[in-house]
């Protein structure tokens, strides 16, 4: 469904949107992340990814062309009654969420999705879901990229008629991992392992 | 004389002359044995030349002519020689004496007569021998004897020799050709005779000298006849090989072959039959040249670029400046002397000659072309060599360009900004720095050009993305100062040095928060305007769709010009859904403005979020689907469903002109909330700047007065710029009767009565008399009255909001109290009305109640219009559900006047149902209120930092005005120190408190512990009376962290710009398998049914909420 009518596709590249939200919560954190990340997937694959990514809101009218949205931040998300059914459509139609806790939105985003699916949960994934082995291996899991409050990372999925729609990454950080390194002081094997989960995410999708 | 002398000297002379006769005959002898020989030789030439005698003949011929010539030269001699000796001197005598009379015999006799003597023959004596002897030799001694040799006859002889043989010499000669030919042939008998043929062949080139491998043309002309063939002979002189080869004739009439590449040396002639030319030879010599040309290309090492060898034998090549060039070449034979020549022979290069090699080596600057010149050891030099061209390639310049922000922006209030630039060059950058230039200042003149270097992280990559956090804070910049700015880059080329490029230039500028928020301001009002001119219209749409209608109902079919009136409206409201749209997009762009600035609490962006909401909802669904299909179908679609869809279109134009309505009036309100907000931003921002001026002016010196005034003055007209927006928000606020004034009347009075303006006017002035102290003191005293007036509008801004929100509350709860009211009445009825029959008498009854329900549903429906234009939190479902029950109710009244009591049943169950939909949406509304203001206590937060700031603010104040005097404390201050010291230990006390309580929003607060830390200090400093310059300035630090934690409370509850800390290794475990229904389970609702009892929820919201559940679990409810 999405593909065929992505712009970003018929101009025949790949493109991820970050997701503008209300609340409060800096979904512009980090801008470079996703230029970063596409510019790591043009070199490592051979998905053909533009060089940024585009912004875009629940309400906007291109909200289906884009198989992929991100969101992160460190605040409060609120989703509007219309939001909530289009974000439910669009999950329920193809598309995709990746969220990342950039410490500090978790509760928010996880009462925003209750609304948006009442009744599912989010499950934690086992290390051997094929998004951890799409592209690169990651035997153990998500990787960590910061510290947060010192737990390990967890990665939640929520799955709709047995497809993974949601996939929320928390205590890990993994979109902190690819701006440049001196961003945040990211030592680059730290940066990479990031990057590399990015791709996985990214390839996992379009795989399914 | 003694006789034997006589006779000796006339012996002699005898012999002399018969000597001479003998040579004479001789000669002449000789001369004719030369001429016959001649003759014979000249016969033989002859012979040769007409007979063509053979190799044997000619042997015998010169044998023979050997042996006659021998021979008779030997006859010729020896016969002479007989005769010689025979002839006796006696005969010579007695010839003597015949041909001289006077002699006679007598010399004979003489001559014999001493013979005689000297034998003794005959006894002669010797006196008659004497004079015998005597009488001669007397008689002969004038007489030449020789006379009688007949020496004409001799020369006559030799004569006629000579000229037999010149005649025959000149002959010979006039027919040399023959003649030397018909000799040469006598004398080399083997020689085989040519015949002399009829043709005349002449070559060329002849003997010629050629470079080996060069071709060779010969040719030759051929006259005197048309022969058979023509054939070339040749013979290598190297390896003896002889060939024979036939040539044709040309068109020109000539013979010609061409040897193709001569190798060696070779002797060559043309014949035909009978005719030969002469043989010629084809001297082959060899000049040097290249046999092999290898090039290898060292580039320059900052390129990076690894040696490149060139094909063999390609000499030209294009290379960057710098790069060392090697020329190896190896040639056909030993060289004595190799060289570069390059452009006109100006400049050389030598190569290193080693046997038939070469090789040298240079650094490449400029195009040039060149050739290689070889020299022999013969000196011989190569020819013709081939003419190269070097070429310099281009090291292109560097690329920058700045990727983010990548045009002029607006700074916000941290004063960084993220630069990110793409650079670019095709060999590296080894350097990039931040260009900058303050170009516009109202306080400062114009700085010059400003650097900072930018570190990279992969220094000399040819492509790299950089990261800059630009700090713009030590820049010193006032509101409206405008930073120009690009990035330079610089390659590494370390040839021609490092070339650099620049980015586009940007500016950045640093916004007053007067502009933006004038800017806002100016676009809410805008935003307004807009709604209000959209009601305006809706209303003329709402008329004449109102007509249309009138008109179909009385006839279906619409004429030409109703049609188009129908269209005109179709596109007038998707023209107002479009600017809808629009203005949402507008409201979320002021929200990022005040945002980014740091211009706006939460609250505020919470509630121009809900806003936009309602915006989008102004148009319903139902509306925008509406008018899609019609725009689609219009001229397809027949009256009757055209009909249906104008009745559906007015009524939603009714829905529509109230959610205009409510959104303007929730605008009006929103507005008077942000110009407070903005009140209050301002007030900081002046008491912030303020603050800051005063801790510059600390650290001044006099000369810095005029500059610490501008700043004074432009705070103290920004002040009366406040004081004109607190009236005019007031006179705003004067509209809405449930809005109070009050604390805004207190703000303008202080305004007034703390001489706040002219204490910054005093100031100014201090300080541009250089008087810093007077200045200070009066700045103090305008920073505690904007202190003061920041915490009233703090509070005005405060109740304006909780007198609100509790209003809105109120009317909520109440009015969800009046709806449960009437959904247990209508249960009530409801269930009066299901023990109905068709007949029963008090049918009427329960009709007559179901319509003062009605009438009751219709003041709560009157309520919730009211509420609904005051707050977000009434959300649009509660009218819907509440219309749809009004009008089930209505029909069920109707029903009951037709006695159709299932359909009243029916009906009056609907309008129960819609009525408790209403109460759970107004539930929710309750709930997203409670929630909305303080969940978090940061408003509690928030009261107490202010509490504590005032607090500060007083110590300070006082601590200044005692420590000011300088002299010796009196009792009476001393007190007041003690008394002091107990209030900062109490400011000190709170904060402690504070940090307990809200530790884990420590990363808002900053360091509180060493807050406490400074408070402390002060608190010592002040109980033992010691106020000194550092306790004065320790009181203001901790005034103005206060007000900076106050600041982050207000920004987003989490900092966006979080310390990220990298991640230590952790041990995760595999949190196992997925649960086979993947969390889409209906069992959790289930649970969380089950734990309703433990939330605390009424009995009939209990119930709704149950209901709620179980239509969740209802086919299609659940997606």
């Amino acid at each position: 469904m999405l593909l065929s009518h992505d712009p970003s596709w018929s101009q025949g590249k790949f493109t991820i949107a970050r997701l503008k939200y209300r609340g409060g919560g800096d979904w512009y954190n980090d801008p470079s992340a996703i230029s970063n990340l596409l510019k790591f997937i043009r070199e490592e694959t051979l998905i053909d990814a533009a060089d940024d990514e585009v912004k875009i809101n629940l309400l906007s009218e291109d909200l289906y062309a884009y198989p992929l949205l991100f969101m992160t931040g460190h605040g409060k998300i609120i989703f509007s009654n219309v939001e909530v059914e289009r974000l439910r459509h669009f999950l329920t139609n193809g598309g995709f969420l990746y969220a990342d806790d950039d410490y500090g939105m978790d509760s928010s985003f996880r009462n925003e999705m209750k609304k948006v699916f009442p009744d599912k949960e989010f499950i934690e994934l086992p290390f051997s879901h094929e998004i951890y082995h799409s592209h690169y291996e990651f035997e153990s899991g998500l990787p960590k990229i910061h510290e947060h409050d010192g737990e390990p990372p967890h990665g939640y999925g929520m799955f709709h008629e047995g497809r993974l729609v949601v996939f929320y990454t928390y205590s890990s950080n993994i979109s902190d991992g690819w701006p440049e390194s001196r961003v945040h002081g990211n030592p680059e094997n730290v940066r990479i392992q990031a990057l590399k989960m990015g791709v996985n995410i990214v390839v996992y999708v379009l795989n399914n | 004389m003694e006789p034997q002398l006589k006779y000796n000297k006339l012996i002699q002379r005898i012999i002399y002359t018969k000597r001479r006769e003998f040579i004479l005959h001789l000669s002449a002898d000789v001369s004719k044995w030369l001429a016959m020989t001649g003759i014979m030789f000249f016969l033989v030439l002859l012979i040769q030349i007409f007979w063509k005698v053979s190799s044997t003949g000619r042997y015998v011929l010169l044998l023979m002519m050997i042996t006659i010539g021998l021979v008779s030269l030997s006859v010729v001699v020896l016969r002479l020689i007989i005769r010689y000796r025979k002839t006796s001197l006696y005969h010579v005598a007695e010839k003597i004496g015949l041909h001289f009379p006077a002699i006679q015999d007598r010399l004979k006799n003489a001559l014999e007569l001493y013979k005689f003597f000297q034998r003794n023959d005959e006894n002669y004596s010797l006196g008659l021998v004497d004079e015998a002897l005597s009488r001669v030799h007397q008689g002969s001694e004038d007489l030449d004897f020789n006379v009688i040799i007949d020496t004409r006859r001799t020369a006559k002889s030799i004569i006629r020799s000579f000229l037999i043989c010149i005649i025959l010499f000149a002959v010979i000669l006039m027919f040399s050709t023959f003649f030397f030919k018909a000799a040469y042939a006598i004398f080399h008998p083997n020689y085989t005779i040519v015949e002399a043929s009829p043709y005349r062949m002449d070559v060329f080139p002849g003997d010629v000298e050629v470079v080996k491998h060069d071709n060779v043309q010969l040719q030759v002309y051929v006259s005197g006849g048309e022969p058979p063939y023509i054939k070339l002979g040749t013979r290598n002189l190297v390896n003896g090989q002889e060939s024979e080869t036939e040539i044709s004739e040309t068109n020109d009439g000539h013979y010609e072959h061409t040897i193709w590449g001569i190798r060696d040396s070779t002797a060559y002639y043309f014949f035909t039959e009978d005719c030969r030319t002469d043989t010629y030879v084809i001297s082959v010599i060899e000049h040097p040249f290249v046999r092999h040309l290898q090039l290898t290309l060292f580039p320059p090492p900052y390129t990076k670029l690894a040696a490149q060898v060139l094909e063999e034998n390609v000499g030209d090549f294009e290379a960057l400046k710098g790069t060392r060039v090697t020329f190896r070449l190896s040639a056909n034979k030993t060289i004595y002397r190799a060289d570069l020549v390059f452009d006109n022979a100006d400049r050389r290069l030598n190569l290193n000659p080693s046997d038939d090699r070469a090789e040298g080596s240079m650094i490449v600057h400029r195009n040039h072309s060149y050739h290689i010149r070889l020299e022999d050891t013969q000196h011989r030099e190569n020819i013709d060599p081939i003419r190269y061209h070097i070429k310099i390639a281009e090291d292109e310049y560097p690329k920058v360009k700045i990727a983010l922000p990548g045009k002029d922006i607006d700074m916000d209030e941290e004063m960084k900004i993220k630069l990110i630039a793409d650079m670019y060059d095709d060999f590296g950058i080894s350097q990039a720095r931040l260009v900058y230039q303050k170009i516009n200042s109202q306080f400062e003149v114009h700085d010059t050009l400003q650097y900072e270097a930018i570190h990279l992280d992969a220094k000399n990559s040819r492509e790299l993305r950089v990261e800059y956090d630009w700090n713009l804070t030590g820049l010193n910049l006032f509101p409206e100062d405008v930073v120009a700015y690009y990035i330079e880059v610089f390659d590494t080329d370390d040839i021609s040095g490092p070339k650099s490029a620049r980015s586009s230039t940007y500016r950045v500028r640093f916004p007053s928060a007067d502009e933006i928020f004038a800017e806002v301001e100016r676009g809410y009002d805008n935003t307004l305007e807009s709604f209000e001119g959209m009601y305006q219209q809706s209303r003329d749409i709402k008329e004449k769709l109102e007509k249309i209608v009138q008109e179909m109902k009385r006839d279906p079919e619409l004429n030409w010009e109703e049609r188009k009136v129908l269209e005109e409206i179709t596109e007038e409201q998707q023209s107002i859904q479009q600017t809808l749209q629009d203005l949402e997009k507008n409201v979320d762009d002021l929200i990022e403005k005040l945002e980014t600035h740091d211009l706006i609490s939460m609250e505020m962006m919470t509630k121009l979020q809900e806003l936009q909401e309602l915006m989008n909802e102004v148009m319903t669904d139902e509306m925008k689907n509406l008018l899609k299909k019609l725009q689609e179908n219009f001229q397809s679609i027949d009256p009757k469903q055209l009909q249906q869809a104008m009745e559906k279109l007015d009524l939603n134009q009714q829905d529509l002109l109230k959610n205009l309505e409510r959104n303007i009036e929730i605008m009006k309100r929103l507005q008077i909330e942000m110009k407070l907000d903005e009140l209050v931003k301002k007030s900081e921002e002046l008491l912030s700047d303020q603050m800051d001026l005063l801790s510059k002016a600390q650290e001044s010196s006099p000369e810095d007065g005029e500059t610490l005034s501008k700043q004074e003055n432009d705070i103290e007209r920004r002040a009366e710029d406040l004081k004109s927006e607190i009236a005019a928000v007031k006179e705003q606020m004067e509209q809405f009767p449930d809005m109070s004034t009050e604390k805004l009347d207190t703000a303008l009075d202080h305004m007034e009565q703390s001489n706040m303006n002219q204490h910054m006017q005093q100031s100014a002035q201090n300080f541009q008399h250089g008087d810093l102290k007077r200045g200070m003191k009066s700045g103090e005293l305008a920073e505690k009255a904007l202190l003061e007036l920041h915490t009233m509008l703090q509070a005005a801004k405060q109740e304006l909001a909780q007198s609100q929100q509790k209003q809105v509350l109120d009317g909520l709860r109440d009015l969800s109290k009046d709806l449960l009211e009437v959904s247990m009445r209508q249960e009530d009825i409801l269930n009066d009305s299901e023990g109905l029959g068709i007949a029963d008498n008090t049918i009427p009854d329960v009709a007559d109640r179901q319509q003062n329900l009605i009438s009751g549903l219709k003041r709560v429906i009157e309520t919730t219009n009211q509420l609904s234009n005051k707050t977000f939190f009434m959300s649009s479902s509660v009218a819907n559900y509440i219309g749809l029950a009004y009008t089930n109710m209505q029909q069920s009244v109707q029903y009951f006047e037709e006695r159709s009591l299932a359909a009243v049943n029916r009906n009056q169950k609907e309008a129960m149902f819609r009525l408790n939909d209403a109460v759970k949406e107004l539930r929710k509304s309750i709930n997203e209120l409670n929630s909305s203001s303080s969940a978090s206590g940061l408003e509690q937060m928030m009261q107490k930092l202010q509490q504590m700031s005032c607090q500060q603010q007083g110590i300070n104040q006082s601590t200044l005005q005692i420590g000011a005097s300088g002299q010796m404390l009196s009792l009476q201050q001393q007190a007041s120190m003690d008394r002091l010291a107990a209030e900062q230990a109490a400011v000190k006390k709170s904060l402690e408190e504070l940090e307990r309580e809200y530790g884990n929003r420590a990363d808002m607060l900053g360091r509180l512990d060493q807050l406490a830390n400074e408070m402390a200090d002060v608190v010592s400093d002040l109980k033992s009376n010691n106020i000194s310059r550092k306790t004065i300035q320790r009181q203001r630090e901790i005034l103005s962290r206060l007000l900076d934690a106050q600041k982050s409370v207000r920004k987003r509850e989490f900092s966006n710009k979080r310390q990220a800390e990298t991640a230590k290794e952790y041990h995760v475990l595999d949190p196992g398998m997925l649960p086979t229904d993947l969390g889409e389970k209906n069992q959790q609702l289930r649970r969380d049914l089950l734990n309703l009892e433990n939330e605390g929820y009424k009995k009939d919201f209990e119930e709704l909420i149950k209901l709620y559940f179980e239509e969740l679990f209802k086919d299609g409810e659940i997606n």
